[in-house]
């Protein structure tokens, strides 16, 4: 019954821990750089180190260890999956690795179980550090922060506060709507409507009664927005001061040697070590 | 063993359990609702109202370890309950609810709930919608075929209430059901709850004003951080100011008025709720009437 329950996966947790006192976009710039590892290098040794960092980088940000983890429960099952996907389908790609079992014309492979176990390893660490970039940034520090680095290319005539500001609105209106929609959930429910039952085509029908109202309580809510950037007189960005200056502190010049040590660990490990 | 309309023994509820966001909204409440009492539910905000209110929608089901709730006699946590049966005799009305309307028109949307429930045959439809308006206070010549967009706040808000009218339940469960309405919107509203209760439904109504429920109630409990502070008739509870305060809620003008004139030594006896029997009691002790 609780809609918003399922979406507080990666929501900001506000706290006073390193990471969140970290300017961010010193968490933008050390995020791309370790996902762009992650994405490019390949290899248990550097894997299982930049999951060890992202562990003590939670550990750091003295959020609740199973909340984080609460979040990825969900996804085990698509991991499990894919896993066996590519145990079965990879065959074909190691000719000669001796065969564990035959499925039909299709060939499982101790190459498909290394290649299933990194991906899966690699899925892992890539959620953990998205939920920890999310869950220490607020959405606004964020598109800030974005808005910031992005910079030089407004001297391109990208319009990058608006495109920064349609994003924070975006992201910021989903759990608003997710308490909308459990609202009229709730409505329906207490007036009869039974929409848990019925097949598939009964249950899509009784979307629409909740679609409705939900996307004219949208508009209604755009039209308020509006009226009310309209009533602070908001022009853009253009001539603007920022109500939050960021400032880089020793704090991001350290985070950013460790980073660096630790990318580049993973990088010499993963040359080095070819397993 | 007979039980009350409504009995909830020790309820607990946490929105969020287990996240940095869990917020106990119920910490253990007790209450109890018998046959034809309108029973007042005050409390700031959030203090646990729209949540107890839920569960006694059968929204909300308590686990084992939450407390128990009772309706019409039955355990909502009991697999045997139908909940959707319990929803129909025991009909909420959500906060706001006139943001809740579904279907274009007043007629389709008021009939939505009785051909959800079945309880009306197709063709007898608009003749039970029109009694529900009429009921709420709406005039069903007017408004049937409009859209309910275009009706003013106060009469949305009497559609709504007319869409579970329709269902004629048993008991209404009525959340902040004044509050956001122009003072007409307020005093028509107002004079529907009570021929409603005149006519012997049992309600419990959630307000965060005193001054709005005391014509409707007879009996009042007071909530706070998802406590019943205190819990009794309608005098009882307002004779005890410490709880009021702990509230953080304020005695209704007329109350003030009639304790400071026997705080003066006026011999009036209890205060009275409704203005015009407040002044009969005072002239008669001033010896005028």
């Amino acid at each position: 019954m609780e809609v918003s329950r399922y979406v507080t996966i990666g929501r900001y947790v506000p706290g006073d821990s390193v990471l969140h006192r970290l300017d961010p976009r010193t968490k933008l710039l050390t995020f791309g750089l370790l996902v762009s590892t992650l994405l490019v290098v390949k290899g248990y040794v550097p894997y299982l180190l930049l999951l060890g960092f992202a562990v003590v980088l939670l550990l750091l940000s003295r959020i609740p260890v199973r909340y984080v983890l609460a979040g990825l429960r969900p996804a085990l099952w698509v991991l499990a999956i894919l896993w066996v996907f590519q145990i079965i389908f990879s065959g074909s790609s190691y000719p000669d690795h001796p065969t564990l079992f035959r499925l039909g014309s299709w060939r499982a492979t101790w190459g498909g179980v290394h290649a299933g176990a990194l991906n899966v390893l690699r899925i892992s660490v890539l959620y953990l550090l998205t939920s920890l970039l999310t869950l220490t940034a607020g959405l606004v520090e964020l598109a800030d922060a974005g808005e910031m680095l992005l910079s030089p290319l407004a001297r391109l005539g990208v319009p990058l506060n608006e495109v920064a500001l349609v994003f924070t609105i975006a992201l910021r209106f989903v759990p608003t709507l997710a308490e909308e929609l459990e609202r009229l959930v709730k409505a329906q429910i207490s007036r009869g409507a039974r929409l848990d039952e019925g097949g598939f085509l009964g249950r899509a029908r009784r979307l629409i009664p909740l679609v409705v109202p939900l996307f004219l309580s949208i508009f209604d809510r755009a039209e308020d927005l509006i009226l009310a950037m309209e009533a602070r007189c908001y022009r853009g960005g253009r001539g603007r001061s920022k109500a939050v200056a960021f400032a880089f502190q020793p704090l991001d010049a350290l985070a950013a040697v460790v980073v660096l040590a630790v990318v580049a660990a993973a990088w010499l490990t993963g040359l080095m070590l070819p397993f | 063993m007979s039980r009350a309309l409504i009995e909830v023994k020790g309820l607990f509820h946490t929105y969020h359990p287990n996240t940095p966001f869990a917020r106990e909204a119920l910490r253990g409440v007790d209450l109890k609702l018998e046959s034809g009492q309108v029973l007042g539910l005050v409390g700031p905000s959030p203090s646990g109202k729209s949540t107890l209110l839920q569960y006694l929608n059968g929204l909300y089901v308590p686990q084992p370890d939450q407390g128990k709730v009772w309706v019409l006699g039955q355990d909502t946590a009991a697999p045997d309950t139908s909940l959707w049966e319990i929803r129909r005799r025991v009909a909420l009305l959500f906060q706001q609810p006139e943001q809740q309307l579904f279907e274009p028109t007043v007629l389709r949307d008021v009939a939505l709930g009785l051909r959800n429930f079945g309880v009306a045959l197709e063709d007898e439809l608009e003749k039970r919608v029109r009694e529900a308006l009429e009921r709420a206070g709406l005039d069903p010549e007017r408004v049937l075929r409009r859209y309910s967009r275009t009706l003013s706040g106060g009469e949305r808000r009497r559609v709504a209430l007319a869409c579970i009218l329709a269902l004629e339940p048993e008991v209404l469960l009525l959340d902040d059901p004044l509050s956001g309405l122009d003072p007409r919107g307020r005093w028509r509203l107002l004079g529907v709850l009570k021929s409603l209760a005149e006519r012997g439904i049992s309600m419990v109504i959630a307000s965060t004003r005193l001054d709005y429920l005391i014509p409707l109630v007879d009996s009042l409990a007071v909530m706070a951080d998802g406590r019943i502070l205190a819990f009794g008739s309608l005098h009882e509870v307002l004779n005890r100011e410490d709880v009021l305060r702990a509230a953080g809620l304020q005695l209704p003008e007329i109350w003030r008025v009639q304790q400071e004139l026997r705080s003066r030594g006026l011999p009036l006896g209890e205060p009275a709720a409704d203005p015009a029997e407040a002044a009969r009691r005072i002239a008669r002790a001033l010896g005028v009437a």
